[in-house]
This record gives structure tokens, C-alpha cells and sequence, in this order.
């Protein structure tokens, strides 16, 4: 994996039409950090992660991996992106999904012996469960050899026996891959848990939080 | 950068392969719609089996070049409208949209190339 100092964007801005959903978004990730990011509906989280990726041309942004500048970082897989919709070709068997983005590797092995993983390896992605599915995915994606990650809605449809060690393994991509991971869910206990510092949205721009009452205070929790 | 090179193989050629059978199921569609409206315009029986013939040496000759060209942007159309939510799979190895149609353009000119070599022999 690439050592990267930092993650940092500055002046994103972007508009749906008239409609301005990013007015000038200054985040900063360092590796070994998780940054939880809330916010409500249609407020612009997911814009914000597609346009980090790379795969939505904002009106503006400033993203530097490092101090390198660059517009679609997803060409660098310097980046891993769990989107909001599942992603993985629903007639790839789960053994195939895994070994298609991880190749022939430690990682790809270690996440098939995984005791949830490791069960379904022959069946079809289309096959499992929205939960299972979710949550393997999520490994997926916190698996690549990449030195930041963009989580989105990762609690999705997983049960809560099972979020637990979803947020264990986040963690320990984080704390000790020393991966730097954005995270955003409607789930906002999960992300308050899991993450070490929250940014939530206001007026089309990140406010920092520390906890529920400022969640409170910038109108995301009654 | 670059640490995936096998993983990106495997996955442009898993796009590829996808993409080219809706270009061949979409060729063969226009070529024996182009073979069935030759055969409608013959009036006799003569007329009808040298029609026939010229047709299907047409029709093999259209659906090479159908692959290579129209059937190839359809199925990309087709991958577009009936896969998009797999995007995010490829982007994560680094494979963007342009790679992607790129590296199944050239796979669809190989099978085209084939068929047109196959054809000009069987013809």
C-alpha cells in the first residue's frame, strides 16, 4: 500500500441545476483516521464522495492525495469507494466478486477464510442476502490495498449482531492498516462509534461536532 | 500504482466478454433482419434461392461489420443501461469507463475480424 501523508479537498462546490448542494467543502483525512460525516437527506454526502472519487465532475474542487493534486483519483486506486447501491456483479460467485478486485493475494485469501465469508464463497452474489451482500462488500472494499477509503451507508441492512464486528473491522483498517476512512450513514450512532472525529453538514458545508448535542445544534438530530 | 495488474486483466476481460455477447445477440438480430427483408422482396422461387444466397453472403459480411462497429456501441449502451450500478466494481481497480470501452472495442474488432475471415471462406 502507497503511504500517503493526507487526504484534502478544498472549495468543493456543486449544483444540481439551481440547486447548490456543496458551497465550498473543506475536509482534511490523515491516515489512520476515521471521519465520520452526517448529515440529512439530500444534503449532499454521497455527491460529496462521488465527486472525491472521481466519478462526478464538480463545479469546483481542490483534492491533493499527499500534496498531489488530482481530479479523478479513482485511476490512482489510491482510493476504495463502498457506494450506496450494491456494486458487485450479481452473477459473479462470491469467490470470483473477491478474487476480481484482490487478484491472487494474502488479502484476497484472508477475506475468504473469514468464518462469514467463507460459507458463501461458491454461491452467486445474487444469491445472498441485502445484508450479506452489504457486509461483504464493505470487507471488500476495506480490504484493497488502498490508503484511503469512502464508506457510504456501509450499516445498510446489516443486523445488529453483525455491526459490531463491521465496526471492529473498519477500525482496525483504520487504526492499524493505518487506512484513512470517510464514512457517512444514517445509522449516526453506528458512525458516532466507529469514527474518531465527525463533520456534519450545514448550509451546503461541513461543521465539526463532537457530539450529540452539536448534532443538535446544527439541526441534524430533534 | 499498478499493484492489481492481474486483477485489472481479469476484470476488463469479465466487462469485455459481457459486453460482446450483447454486441453478437444484437448483430446477428440486425443481420437476419437484413437476411428476412432480402427474402421478402424475391416474387419467385428462382428469384428466391438466388436471392437467398446473395443474401446470406451479405448478411454474413453486415454482421462482421456490425460487430465491429454498431453491434460494439450498443452493447456498451446495453452494459450502460442494464449494469450500471456495477460501475463502481471496475472504478475500484482503477478501470474507467473509457478503458473499459476501449479494451471491449478491441476484443468486438478480433471477434468481427474472425467472423469476416470465417465468412469470406465459407462464402
Amino acid at each position: 500500500m502507497d503511504l500517503i501523508s493526507s487526504l484534502e479537498v478544498d472549495s468543493l462546490t456543486h449544483s444540481f441545476g439551481q440547486h447548490r448542494v456543496l458551497a465550498g467543502i473543506f475536509l482534511k483525512c490523515e491516515p489512520g483516521e476515521i471521519v465520520g460525516v452526517l448529515g440529512p437527506n439530500g444534503c449532499g454526502k454521497t455527491t460529496m464522495l462521488r465527486a472525491l472519487f472521481g466519478v462526478l465532475d464538480a463545479d469546483s474542487m481542490h483534492l491533493a492525495l499527499g500534496g498531489e493534486t488530482m481530479d479523478h483519483a479513482y485511476r490512482t486506486e489510491r482510493l476504495g469507494y463502498l457506494a450506496q447501491e450494491p456494486f458487485l456483479p450479481r452473477r459473479m460467485t462470491v469467490r470470483g466478486a473477491v478474487k476480481g478486485l484482490l487478484g491472487e493475494s494474502e488479502i484476497c485469501r484472508t477475506l475468504l477464510d473469514h468464518p462469514r465469508i467463507a460459507p458463501l464463497q461458491r454461491q452467486r452474489v445474487g444469491s445472498l442476502s441485502g445484508g450479506e451482500q452489504r457486509y461483504l462488500e464493505v470487507m471488500l472494499i476495506v480490504s484493497l490495498p488502498a490508503p484511503f477509503v469512502f464508506l457510504d451507508e456501509p450499516f445498510t441492512e446489516i443486523e445488529p449482531i453483525h455491526r459490531e464486528p463491521l465496526k471492529d473491522m473498519i477500525r482496525h483498517a483504520s487504526h492499524t492498516d493505518r487506512k484513512g476512512v470517510l464514512i457517512t450513514d444514517h445509522a449516526y450512532r453506528d458512525v458516532l462509534d466507529t469514527a474518531d472525529r465527525i463533520e456534519v453538514f450545514a448550509g451546503g458545508v461541513l461543521r465539526p461536532a463532537s457530539g450529540e448535542a452539536d448534532l443538535k445544534r446544527w439541526g441534524y438530530t430533534p | 500504482m499498478g499493484h492489481r495488474i492481474p486483477a485489472h486483466v481479469g476484470l476488463l476481460w469479465l466487462f469485455a466478454r459481457r459486453c460482446v455477447i450483447y454486441n453478437l445477440v444484437l448483430s446477428l438480430l440486425g443481420a437476419s433482419a437484413f437476411f428476412a427483408v432480402s427474402l421478402a422482396s424475391a416474387d419467385t422461387a428462382q428469384a428466391l434461392s438466388d436471392t437467398a444466397g446473395r443474401a446470406i453472403r451479405i448478411a454474413a459480411l453486415m454482421g462482421a461489420i456490425l460487430v465491429m462497429t454498431a453491434g460494439q456501441a450498443l452493447g456498451l449502451v446495453s452494459m450502460r443501461l442494464f449494469h450500471g450500478r456495477e460501475f463502481p466494481y471496475y472504478r475500484n481497480a482503477g478501470l474507467g469507463e473509457g478503458v473499459l470501452a476501449l479494451g471491449s472495442w478491441a476484443v468486438a474488432l478480433v471477434v468481427g475480424a474472425v467472423m469476416l475471415t470465417a465468412g469470406m471462406i465459407w462464402t
